[in-house]
């Protein structure tokens, strides 16, 4: 198929990106936020299944081009040190989120300690794992990108 | 970015205006006006085309020497 016309120029589509980029990082980030409040105070937790899908479906395809691409994140790099302190803090928030839920839910401050503890362990393992495997991938994607095409 | 005077100067040189200098080379006004004003830094292929369009080469419109560039930073 052909593809229309652009009506903008390089300048004009490199601030349209940035736009995009802002947009795209707002809507994330509300959607977080959105996502993590009816958490905390709608007793229904089916009710977040669709912004958990959105944020799934984003995160993967984000992962995915990025690792594809050869990409990691601007100032962070992909060591086991830094990705076990994003684990560890990824852990106390899931922790103390779900945490949280358990109070308000139960109102035993025993089972919301050991929920906190067992999401912080759980989350902050699987978000380890997946760290260290993404890193994995990203460093094989770099070495083969930084080789390939090389002058004859 | 420093202000670019090299492009503003060939282009009074061939009486041209941002618009018609815009309209040579395909990009917008508002483009061509970032560029003299050193608020867009230009691909190289547009940079050729405003080239192109002005008679001039890459170093006479785009050089900087190493000094300009390191006032900048």
């Amino acid at each position: 198929m052909k593809k229309p016309k652009n009506n903008l120029d390089e300048m004009q589509e490199q601030k349209l990106l940035h736009i995009e980029q802002r947009s795209f990082w707002l809507a994330f980030w509300m959607l977080v936020a959105a996502t993590l409040l009816q958490l905390l105070f709608c007793r229904d937790s089916q009710a977040i299944l669709g912004e958990c899908i959105v944020l799934a479906v984003v995160g993967v395809y984000l992962v995915v081009s990025c690792l594809k691409n050869g990409l990691w994140d601007r100032q962070l790099r992909p060591t086991p040190k830094t990705n076990f302190r994003i684990s560890l803090l990824t852990g106390l928030a899931m922790g103390a989120v779900w945490g949280i839920v358990s109070w308000n839910n139960y109102h035993k401050l025993l089972g919301s300690v050991a929920t906190a503890v067992f999401m912080l362990v759980f989350v902050g393992l699987a978000c380890f794992a997946a760290l260290n495997i993404a890193s994995d991938v990203y460093k094989r994607k770099k070495k083969e990108l930084d080789g390939s095409d090389d002058e004859a | 970015m420093a202000k670019n005077i090299a492009i503003k100067v060939a282009r009074a040189e061939k009486s041209l205006t941002q618009k018609q200098l815009a309209e040579l080379v395909g990009v917008s006004r508002q483009t061509i006006n970032a560029i003299e004003k050193g608020e867009y830094n230009p691909t190289i292929r547009l940079c050729r085309s405003i080239c192109r369009a002005l008679g001039k080469t890459l170093d006479e419109l785009f050089w900087e020497d190493e000094e300009d560039e390191e006032t900048e930073e």
